[in-house]
């Protein structure tokens, strides 16, 4: 059994990473785990009223859940578990903390894929690189076909590339 | 009977009905308030009377002052005292009282009693004065039952009559005012044919049962409206691309026949009739299949389909049609489980849908690469189609599932502009999504979603 930490900003075009994680692990039982970099709010009504899972399922679009099923039904006997969860430190000690927390094994980001964070979203890519795990980077060609929306086809269309 | 009239009884009887019960119960019990009352004045002269007649003279001026002065003389007021019978005298007495027996004896056990004979009320006491014992009987008649009830029960049913009138005219205007809405309604809606499908029924801002009933009627219209519209468009449509290959034939067979000519020439003629007659042929039976998809009359029979098997016969399918083709299958997302698979369909129609989309991709492509993917969620399985061709302008593509509409830039390219339209219905009867979305000059990507047939391996 083996836990590996992705970055995610839930576009399915990140979802790439996984896809090349899951071929490189092949052959072992994964736990995945997809992680979004935030800062919280410190507002106290908004920590009042905060729930993570509530707060996950505003972040994933319909398309991103399915195609987490898509890939999930693709590795069925590969992946044991994929939960997608929140990064809200603020430095490298914590970043590590979270590592060792999730007693994660792996790391893998994309190479040249530049995130899209959203409102209060950052970019995780840097914690990953300084980390002390070892990282394997992922690299695939851009989608060309310029949809420029967020389609579950491009979880298809790039497969070819990794 | 009209609910209208059905309303106007209704509401008639049920105020009606309330307006009796009340009547009934305020006459009733002033009627029953009208006897206590007088029996108990009644009473009051009796003992008054008795101590006047049997006291000691003392305090018996003030007595008869108050009498004097406030008891009125009752109508036919009579008082009697009598010394208490015994045994026999008591009947006689009562003979000659004219009240019964039982009467006198009740007073006589129970120190008080009330008798009443038609209008005329008795109420009687047992005196002792001085030693003595008596009993004290007062007569009168009612005036108040006589007159005062009288005139209530006159007032009350006149007040029925009256209610009765006033009833049923705020019940017509009730009904009137809830039914005034449909009527206008119907009227409306009478107005509308086949015509004038344009018209709308007015709707009131109020979100009311009546406002939504129109609203109703309003969308049905417009889809009746876009229908009448498709079907106008498709017959003009189905007749023109019908009408192309007839005329050819006709002007060949016009030609040829115009001299006598060589035979070779009439081999030739032939052939050109030959060749429009079977795009007739294949024009006519792309039709007959749109009808068959989209009107639900036929019932198709449905069964489990396995479509990755699907897929690669759809790709042998169009290898034979274009050999040229470079269709590249993509099943590096196919799940691992074959459940994930099945889906519940018919296989020809699907199949028919799916060659539809790919034969589309490698034609306006010219060939060029077209990939096929599959994958599966957790319910939908998901097909995606992608080709290089040359795309759909942004502003036909809402019009690319009208029967025989073909994009602009499609005129190099041969067909009917039938296929999506097919392929549209056959997913709709599975339940299914169709998307399709393109850039101009850069390729067509078609997504094709069926749910899961729950088949258990």
């Amino acid at each position: 059994m083996k836990t590996v930490l992705i970055p995610t900003d839930f576009s399915i075009e990140s979802l790439n990473t996984v896809k090349g994680a899951l071929k490189q692990c092949e052959g072992e039982n994964t736990n995945l785990i997809l992680v979004y970099g935030v800062y919280l709010s410190d507002s106290i009504t908004d920590l009042l009223f905060f729930s993570k899972p509530k707060y996950l399922s505003t972040l994933q679009s319909e398309k991103f859940t399915q195609a987490c099923e898509i890939l999930k039904n693709k590795y069925d006997s590969q992946i044991h578990s994929l939960t997608i969860d929140l990064f809200t430190g603020y430095n490298q000690q914590a970043f590590e903390n979270f590592l060792a927390g999730h007693s994660v094994d792996e790391l893998f980001v994309p190479r040249s894929y530049r995130f899209k964070t959203g409102k209060r979203g950052f970019n995780l890519i840097p914690y990953f690189r300084k980390s002390s795990l070892p990282m394997t980077e992922i690299e695939w060609r851009e989608s060309n076909l310029a949809l420029g929306k967020d389609r579950l086809a491009e979880l298809f269309l790039v497969s070819e590339n990794l | 009977m009209k609910s209208k009239t059905k309303i106007i009884l209704l509401l008639t009887i049920i105020f009606l009905s309330m307006i009796v019960l009340y009547s009934g119960f305020i006459y009733y019990a002033s009627a029953n308030y009208s006897f206590v009352d007088f029996y108990k004045r009644l009473e009051i002269r009796a003992v008054t009377t008795a101590k006047i007649a049997l006291e000691s003279e003392q305090d018996i001026n003030a007595i008869r002052e108050v009498k004097q002065e406030y008891l009125e003389q009752l109508p036919n007021e009579k008082i009697s005292i009598l010394p208490t019978p015994y045994g026999d005298s008591v009947r006689i007495r009562a003979n000659a009282l004219d009240v019964p027996v039982q009467f006198l004896n009740t007073i006589k056990q129970e120190g008080a009693s009330e008798y009443r004979k038609n209008n005329l009320f008795y109420a009687g006491i047992r005196y002792k004065a001085s030693g003595k014992d008596y009993l004290v009987l007062v007569s009168a008649e009612n005036y108040y039952h006589t007159h005062h009830i009288v005139y209530l029960r006159n007032l009350l049913i006149s007040a029925i009559l009256i209610s009765i009138a006033l009833v049923l005219v705020v019940s017509f205007w009730v009904s009137r005012k809830s039914f005034q809405p449909l009527q206008d309604i119907t009227t409306r809606v009478n107005d509308i044919s086949s015509e004038n499908l344009h018209m709308r029924l007015s709707v009131s801002h109020y979100d009311d049962e009546l406002s939504i009933l129109a609203k109703t009627f309003n969308d049905m219209l417009d889809r009746l409206e876009a229908a009448f519209e498709t079907q106008k468009n498709f017959v003009s449509n189905a007749s023109h691309e019908l009408n192309t290959p007839l005329t050819s034939i006709i002007g060949e067979a016009d030609v040829i026949l115009s001299k006598p000519r060589q035979a070779h020439e009439y081999r030739e003629a032939i052939i050109t009739i030959l060749e429009e007659a079977e795009k007739l042929d294949k024009k006519t039976r792309a039709l007959l299949f749109l009808a068959q998809t989209s009107y639900n009359g036929k019932v198709v029979k449905f069964d489990k389909v396995r479509v990755d098997q699907l897929v690669l016969d759809v790709k042998e399918t169009v290898d034979k049609i274009y050999p040229a083709n470079k269709i590249m299958l993509d099943f590096s997302l196919l799940p691992e489980s074959p459940e994930k698979l099945k889906v519940k369909g018919n296989e020809q129609l699907l199949h028919l849908a799916l060659s539809n989309v790919v034969m589309n991709a490698c034609k306006y492509s010219n060939n060029d690469l077209v990939r096929i993917a599959l994958g599966a969620s957790d319910h939908q399985i998901i097909i995606v189609i992608k080709d290089r061709g040359i795309g759909i302008p942004e502003d036909e593509i809402k019009y690319i599932y009208d029967p025989y509409f073909r994009a602009s830039n499609t005129n190099r390219f041969e067909g009917y502009g039938i296929g999506l339209p097919i392929t549209r219905n056959v997913v709709k009867m599975h339940d299914g999504d169709l998307l399709v979305s393109s850039v101009l000059n850069q390729g067509v990507t078609v997504e094709i979603r069926l749910p899961i047939g729950k088949y258990k391996l």
